[in-house]
C-alpha cells in the first residue's frame, strides 16, 4: 500500500474539499460512504459509455455524470438517516467535485471496466479511509466526543480550531506525515534487509 | 624557523548561540519579574510550566529520534519564556504546556530545528492557542487582583496612560509593561545582539499609521504585544531578513500589518499574525535585497535586481572558456 506515494498523495489532494465536511464520526462515514460509492458508480458508467465520449466532452460528462450519481446517492441516504444527510446535503457540490477530481485523467476512458472498477475500488477506500479518520479526529480533538459519547469535556477544553475548517486541514497535514514517516521507516528496513 | 598555519577563520567570536540565547533570557528577565508582581502565582506558574514543557518536549523529540540533544542553546528556554510572556495570566496550565510543545515539535523540529523553521516557532503556537481555546486565550485578570478583567485596553476597557505605560492593565502576562521591555531591548542593542532596524521601524510605522488614522500613537505602541513583538520576536536571527534593508521592510510590514488589523479586522490585536505573516516573506525578501560588493553597482534589469560586475565577470569567463575549447 505504501509503495505507490504519488498515487496515494493525488488521492488525499482529491479528498481535501471533503474533510472540510467530516465534522464528526457519523458525519464523516456518511459521507465518505457516499463518495465511495459515487467514485465506484461513476467510473463504471464512463467506462460504459467511453465509446460517446471524445477528448472534448468527457470532462463535461464526468461532471454530470459525478453529480446526478451523487444525488441520487443522497436522496436514498436521507430515506433513512434523514437528519445527517440533511446537515451534509449543503456541501454535495463538494463531494461531486471530490469525485471529478478522483475520475480526471484520461486513465478512466481507456481502461476496460474491469480495471477501473478495481482501481476505483481502491481510490474510492482510500479516500473514504482518509475522511473517516479526519472525522473521528476533528470530533475528538474539536468537540471531546467520539460517536457522540462525551470523552473528556469535564477535565479539559477541547480545542475549537478543530471544529473549523483549518482544523480539518491540520489534520490532514499532520497524517500526511505521518504517513510520510511510515513510508520513510518502511524504506529504511527495505534497504537494510 | 619553522611556521604553524591554520585554515581560516582565525578568530573565533564568543557569540554562540548559547550565550545569544541567555543574553535574550537575561533582557526578558525584567518584564518576566514585573508580570509576575503583577499577576501573582498564576504568572509564575504559567512560565515555569510553558519553560520546563519546551525544554522536556525538545529533549524527549531528540531521544525518541536518536538525535543530538540540542537544549543545552538555551533556545527551547527562550522559546517557552517568550510564549509564557504572550499568555494570559489565568491560562489553565495544560493549555501553556501544549503551546510550548506545538511550539517546539511542530514549529520547530518537525522543519530540521534551530536555523531551519519557517516561522518564530513562539508565534506560531500562540497563534494555534488563539484558534484553538479562544475564550481561554481571551481571559485576563486584574493586576494585583483575582477578578477576571471585562476587557483590555486594546478592546475598549477603560484604562488611564499611567496605568497602561507603567503596565498596571489587564494582558498578557510580558506585553504590559512599556518600560521593562524597553530595557531589555536596550541591553541586547548593547550587547549587539539586535540591531534597532526592526524595532525602530516597525514601531514608527505603527505611530505613523496611528496618526493618520487619528489614533494616540504612544497609546497605540503602549497597549497589546507591539514593544514585545518588535524587541523579541520580530529581531529572531532565523526568521527576519539578513540585509538591513530588508530587516527595514520586513518592520514596516509587521507595523503595517499590526495596524490594518487593528483598524480593519474584528480582531482587537494584530502583532502575531504580522510578524507570522512577514516571517513567511522573509525568503522572498532575502532575495530580492541582493547585498552589493564593495565597489560595485546595482542595475535593474528586466525586474531583476543584477550586480553590474557579476554580471561582466560572468560574460568574461564564458567567453575565456570558450576561447579555450577553440
Amino acid at each position: 500500500m505504501l509503495k505507490d506515494k504519488e498515487t496515494y498523495s493525488k488521492i488525499i489532494l482529491c479528498s481535501l474539499p471533503l474533510t472540510v465536511v467530516a465534522t464528526t464520526a457519523y458525519t464523516s462515514i456518511l459521507v465518505a460512504v457516499i463518495s465511495f460509492l459515487a467514485v465506484i458508480i461513476s467510473t463504471l458508467l464512463v467506462c460504459l459509455l467511453k465509446s460517446f465520449l471524445t477528448e472534448k466532452t468527457a470532462l463535461l460528462a464526468k461532471v454530470i455524470i459525478s453529480l446526478g450519481v451523487v444525488g441520487v446517492l443522497t436522496m436514498t441516504a436521507s430515506v433513512f438517516y434523514k437528519e445527517l444527510t440533511d446537515s451534509v446535503s449543503p456541501y454535495l457540490p463538494l463531494i461531486s467535485l471530490t469525485t471529478v477530481l478522483i475520475l480526471s485523467g484520461k486513465d478512466t476512458i481507456e481502461a476496460t471496466p474491469a480495471n477501473a472498477l478495481k482501481a476505483s475500488v481502491v481510490m474510492g477506500g482510500v479516500s473514504s479511509g482518509f475522511l473517516f479518520v479526519v472525522g473521528i479526529l476533528r470530533e475528538f480533538l474539536g468537540m471531546g466526543s467520539l460517536f457522540g459519547i462525551d470523552i473528556y469535556t469535564k477535565v479539559f477544553a477541547p480545542m475549537e480550531l478543530f471544529k473549523n475548517p483549518v482544523g480539518a486541514l491540520f489534520i490532514a497535514a499532520m497524517l500526511v506525515l505521518l504517513y510520510n514517516i511510515l513510508v520513510s521507516l518502511t524504506g529504511k528496513r527495505g534497504t537494510k534487509e | 624557523m619553522k611556521y604553524i598555519t591554520y585554515v581560516s577563520p582565525h578568530l573565533k567570536s564568543e557569540n554562540d548561540t548559547r550565550n545569544i540565547m541567555l543574553d535574550v533570557i537575561i533582557a526578558l528577565a525584567p518584564a518576566t519579574i514585573f508580570g509576575i508582581l503583577v499577576f501573582g502565582y498564576r504568572a509564575l506558574l504559567t512560565v515555569v510550566v510553558t519553560v520546563a514543557a519546551a525544554v522536556a518536549s525538545e529533549a524527549l523529540y531528540c531521544l525518541l529520534l536518536k538525535k543530538p540533544l540540542t537544549t543545552g542553546d538555551l533556545s527551547a528556554v527562550v522559546t517557552g519564556l517568550i510564549l509564557a510572556l504572550n499568555l494570559p495570566s489565568g491560562i489553565p496550565l495544560y493549555i501553556a504546556a501544549l503551546g510550548s510543545i506545538f511550539a517546539i515539535v511542530v514549529a520547530k523540529l518537525l522543519f530540521g530545528g534551530l536555523g531551519k523553521n519557517i516561522v518564530n516557532p513562539a508565534i506560531a503556537a500562540r497563534v494555534f492557542l488563539l484558534a484553538a481555546f479562544p475564550a481561554a486565550m481571551t481571559t485576563f485578570f486584574e493586576p494585583f487582583s483575582d477578578l477576571t478583567a471585562t476587557a483590555t485596553p486594546l478592546s475598549n476597557g477603560e484604562y488611564l496612560f499611567k496605568e497602561i505605560f507603567f503596565g498596571v492593565c489587564p494582558g498578557s502576562i510580558g506585553e504590559t509593561s512599556v518600560i521593562m521591555l524597553v530595557f531589555g531591548g536596550a541591553y541586547l542593542v548593547s550587547r549587539r545582539v539586535i540591531s534597532l532596524h526592526i524595532p525602530f521601524s516597525f514601531i514608527l510605522t505603527v505611530i505613523t499609521i496611528a496618526i493618520i488614522f487619528g489614533r494616540a500613537p504612544i497609546l497605540e505602541i503602549s497597549m497589546g504585544g507591539v514593544m514585545l513583538g518588535a524587541i523579541f520576536m520580530a529581531t529572531d536571527y532565523v526568521t527576519s531578513p539578513m540585509t538591513s534593508l530588508g530587516k527595514i521592510i520586513f518592520g514596516i510590514g509587521c507595523g503595517g500589518i499590526t495596524m490594518f488589523i487593528r483598524l480593519f479586522a474584528s480582531l482587537p490585536e494584530g502583532v502575531s499574525y504580522s510578524i507570522l505573516i512577514m516571517n513567511l516573506l522573509v525568503p522572498l525578501i532575502d532575495k530580492l535585497i541582493v547585498t552589493v560588493p564593495f565597489g560595485t553597482r546595482m542595475s535593474v534589469k528586466g525586474g531583476e535586481i543584477k550586480c553590474l560586475v557579476c554580471s561582466k565577470i560572468k560574460k568574461l569567463t564564458a567567453k575565456l572558456s570558450f576561447a579555450r575549447f577553440r
